[in-house]
């Protein structure tokens, strides 16, 4: 399921600020929630179920590790639970604990589908109309890698051959011969560019990203559903946990904030969804 | 707008907008094509480094790269690797909110090794220790940051567990960075010394 791959990449972008700056900045187990759930609803889509929960095998017990630890770190709040060495466990440290780790836990679920969908060609594109050069840099950089590491490889079948030197030494000649060969080499590449006449104009972007109607509907909800959240959420959807947990007051803004914002982490999931379906349909029509 | 305690938020702000001006000037400034292919070697090989060691655990000449870097090529160009080298190797190791602070530290290691190049490439003893400390620095800026994201303030005990906790990985790091410059820093050295002589490769912003 490539569906939200494949929404333009300044639409992708937006969409990740808006729903990581929430899960990150604002302290709210709610919001947290939201992210964690909408998180691994589409991270399954992307991974599949089975490769989904074994990644989340590792993390969910730091996240536990972490809640249940934070009461050693502060000895605020007014509800003791158990006192240790005369410091007070309290309650309310242990639920701040719970809200960090769910905090942890929805970045790392939304980044790991980060890297799934924000490969390094859109991100080429989205420094590219910022910045040309930095994304010629960029773009060079990782042709570069792989070259290197082949020939690295290269040079070091031969060398293991005949070369009887403690292992970090080999590598690092080996690595050191590498440096070599490709500074050379380099030269000769811009020499070449500059043959093709770089520096002449200002450079521009080769992009195949098409801003299509659905992405600007995607775009024109995303932003909508932000604002709706943020505002409300930015003033008054803090929870204070010291010296006793406050929640924020239920207005029908905030509640408005909430729903915003689940609606907003389940949307990859049910774009991924309707797209499925649609398939299906057409499939089915043939 | 800003709740009371947004330390965590105020300071990814503060590391994404340090970086800005080193990007605004570079761009906006004439740079050969060498220089350009220059600072894209030397990411590339700070990255592929990564790899290229990776079965040699713990040791990974990063941060030497960079150093070296920007040694020969001045401040800007070792920011730049740094920078670069943050985001692309996590490409490769997974993004996340700690970009933006490797971008900043990693460029500030290269930026600041540039600045002070000329007493750092006469006495060997100075270039370690600053191989050194900003291995240490280095760990103790994410670390930071860790802190303040999520305590929303700056809680000095969880510092301290974290930095504790992180202890063997940072010596390491350190103690690899010193053995990299020690032994990557005249050999390659004389590699870009070379090529700066024989291709008139000068950059002007040394």
């Amino acid at each position: 399921m490539r569906a939200f791959y494949n929404l333009h990449p300044s639409v992708s972008a937006v969409y990740y600020l808006s729903v990581l700056a929430v899960a990150m900045f604002i302290q709210n187990p709610f919001y947290q929630l939201c992210a964690v759930a909408g998180g691994v609803l589409f991270l399954c889509c992307l991974h599949g179920v089975f490769r989904c929960i074994k990644e989340l095998a590792f993390f969910v017990p730091v996240a536990v590790l972490v809640s249940v630890l934070n009461p050693f770190f502060s000895h605020n709040g007014a509800t003791p639970l158990f006192f240790i060495n005369d410091n007070a466990y309290t309650l309310e440290a242990l639920v701040c604990g719970i809200g960090i780790s769910l905090m942890l836990l929805s970045v790392v679920i939304w980044f790991k589908t980060f890297d799934e969908v924000f490969d390094s060609e859109k991100l080429l594109f989205l420094i590219g109309k910022i910045s040309p050069k930095i994304s010629m840099i960029f773009s060079m950089t990782l042709g570069f890698i792989p070259r290197l590491i082949k020939n690295f490889k290269e040079i070091l079948s031969a060398q293991k051959m005949f070369c009887e030197k403690s292992k970090l030494k080999l590598y690092l000649s080996c690595f050191s011969a590498v440096v070599t060969h490709t500074i050379e080499n380099t030269v000769d590449t811009a020499d070449s560019m500059s043959a093709r006449g770089y520096g002449v104009r200002r450079l521009a972007v080769f992009s195949r990203f098409l801003l299509k109607g659905s992405d600007i509907v995607f775009l024109i909800i995303v932003l909508s559903l932000s604002v709706i959240i943020c505002i409300p959420g930015a003033l008054w959807g803090t929870v204070i946990y010291y010296p006793q947990i406050r929640l924020p007051r239920a207005t029908v803004w905030i509640l408005a904030s909430y729903a915003g914002y689940f609606t907003l982490c389940i949307l990859p999931f049910c774009y991924e969804v309707l797209e499925e379906l649609k398939w299906k349909y057409s499939v089915s029509k043939i | 707008m800003f709740p009371e305690k947004s330390y965590g938020f105020v300071s990814l702000l503060c590391a994404v907008l340090a970086c800005v001006p080193f990007f605004a000037s570079f761009e906006k400034k004439k740079t050969a094509s060498r220089t350009l292919v220059i600072i894209s070697v030397m990411t590339a090989l700070s990255v592929g480094g990564r790899f290229i060691f990776a079965p040699v655990p713990f040791f990974k000449p990063v941060s030497a790269m960079v150093i070296i870097t920007a040694l020969y090529f001045g401040g800007e160009s070792g920011f730049l690797t740094g920078a670069m080298t943050a985001v692309i190797s996590n490409f490769y190791f997974g993004q996340g909110p700690w970009t933006p602070f490797q971008m900043f530290a990693w460029g500030m290691v290269g930026f600041f090794a540039g600045v002070l190049a000329k007493h750092l490439l006469k006495n060997k003893i100075l270039l370690l220790s600053y191989g050194f400390i900003s291995g240490f620095m280095y760990s103790l800026v994410m670390d930071i940051w860790t802190t303040l994201w999520m305590d929303g303030g700056f809680n000095l005990l969880r510092f301290l567990a974290q930095a504790a906790s992180a202890l063997p990985v940072t010596a390491v790091y350190a103690v690899s960075n010193v053995i990299f410059l020690l032994l990557l820093t005249k050999p390659i050295g004389k590699k870009l010394d070379r090529i700066k002589l024989k291709y008139g490769l000068i950059p002007e912003n040394r």
